[in-house]
């Protein structure tokens, strides 16, 4: 029912367009199939998280031309954490990974071209993270359909989180507020069972 | 004031068409841009574009000849067109109704003709993809939009804005979308609207939504189709 993390989505980008509605078994399949994925990770770290100072941002990477997507999405991150304004640094990320679903690990001064990798799934946890606080702090839909999107990724490459438990335990935390989040709103709109 | 129309082969033109034809509203010039691509419906959508108007299992073409419609057909679906641009220059329409077939670049913008899009939500506070999931999640109704295309996403001038009360059937792409898009299509031209002064829209801000994810689309139909 909830297939679409069943393939790799950074190498098979989801377009999500004109998706089928297939009634309320979809949502439930798609909390199994999330939860399925949180307890996997459990077995593997069971620490309490959101301490950013393990994301390691590589000292040779950091250009002065270049966005360094890593650091950016911290600052952005701990912004929307101190109520600082963000939502001009962070729609910029959102418009890159809307367009193109993917994060690359730098852009050009003007965002306008990704360089390097877009395998680092860490970046991505760190921009779900953002999309969640921010939707958290703004109610604003676009922020959770964002991480909703981001987070599908995440769980469809599994394989590049297998060895990284630091990953495992943000990915963790984020699925948990997603789930939260999308329980609440079915809740709002009257659609839980 | 001389209006055109560019038709797609899908159900938002079906939609229009129908509404043009059982509104007796005159157009000066139907364009066809046809690739031939044909989607087949089920009985039950079929039967809800009915109680809504249109015909979604005749095709566009269908349509046309048995209206005994002219029309202007081209074999290829690219708005941006070099074909498309020189025919519509020598027509010289002041307004064309925009249906699909691409986003429209500078080349054919900068004709003499308007382009007016039927956008399915109220700008500036819904811009961008599937507003109307949206809306109907944060407002629990739908909108649209008329409006002067330009270069940049859904800031064109407006025309005029409808609400809509969300429907109480999942058919929202095949069927809801279109028809409420047509029903403004119908009002702006029994009120005249195009012959209003329309301004450049000057209210800032708003807010741009991409593509909605699987799981809010399907809180926002489980919400419309909910017993009350």
């Amino acid at each position: 029912m909830y297939d679409i993390t069943n393939q790799n989505l950074l190498d098979n980008p989801e377009r999500y367009q004109r998706f089928p509605f297939l009634g309320m078994e979809f949502i439930t399949d798609y909390i199994k199939k999330r939860n399925s994925i949180i307890d996997d990770f459990q077995n593997i770290n069971q620490k309490k998280i959101l301490e950013f100072s393990d994301v390691i941002i590589p000292k040779n990477k950091l250009l002065k031309e270049n966005i360094i997507t890593n650091q950016k999405l911290y600052e952005i991150y701990t912004k929307i954490l101190q109520d600082n304004e963000f939502e001009d640094e962070l729609n910029k990320f959102i418009k890159k990974f809307e367009i193109t679903r993917k994060i690359y690990e730098e852009y050009s001064k003007d965002m306008k071209i990704g360089i390097g990798s877009f395998y680092e799934l860490n970046n991505y946890i760190i921009l779900s993270l953002c999309n969640l606080f921010a939707y958290e702090k703004k109610i604003n839909l676009k922020y959770l359909n964002t991480a909703l999107k981001l987070n599908d990724i995440i769980c469809s490459s599994q394989n590049l989180l297998e060895n990284n438990k630091e990953n495992s335990r943000l990915l963790e935390f984020i699925l948990k507020k997603e789930i939260e989040y999308v329980n609440n709103l079915s809740m709002k709109k009257g659609v839980s069972k | 004031m001389k209006i055109g129309i560019i038709l797609t082969p899908d159900e938002r033109s079906k939609a229009y068409l129908s509404k043009i034809i059982s509104n007796k509203i005159n157009l000066n010039k139907i364009i066809f841009m046809n690739d031939n691509s044909n989607k087949i419906f089920s009985d039950e959508i079929s039967g809800m574009s009915k109680k809504y108007g249109f015909e979604i299992s005749k095709s566009v073409k269908e349509i046309l000849i048995e209206n005994r419609l002219d029309f202007k057909e081209f074999n290829f679906l690219d708005i941006n067109s070099k074909i498309l641009i020189e025919y519509l220059k020598t027509l010289e329409l002041n307004y064309i109704i925009f249906t699909g077939g691409g986003i429209l670049k500078n080349e054919i913008l900068n004709i003499d003709s308007k382009f007016v899009h039927f956008h399915p939500g109220i700008t500036p506070f819904y811009k961008g993809s599937t507003c109307f999931y949206y809306s109907i999640l944060n407002d629990d109704n739908c909108g649209v939009t008329a409006f002067i295309m330009d270069e940049k996403l859904d800031t064109g001038e407006i025309i005029c804005q409808k609400e809509f009360s969300k429907p109480d059937h999942e058919f929202i792409d095949d069927v809801y979308d279109p028809h409420i898009r047509s029903e403004l299509l119908v009002e702006l031209f029994k009120k005249r609207f195009l012959e209003n002064h329309f301004e450049k829209n000057k209210l800032n801000g708003g807010e741009t939504y991409y593509i909605i994810h699987p799981i809010l689309k399907h809180i926002a139909i489980e919400n419309c189709i909910k017993k009350s």
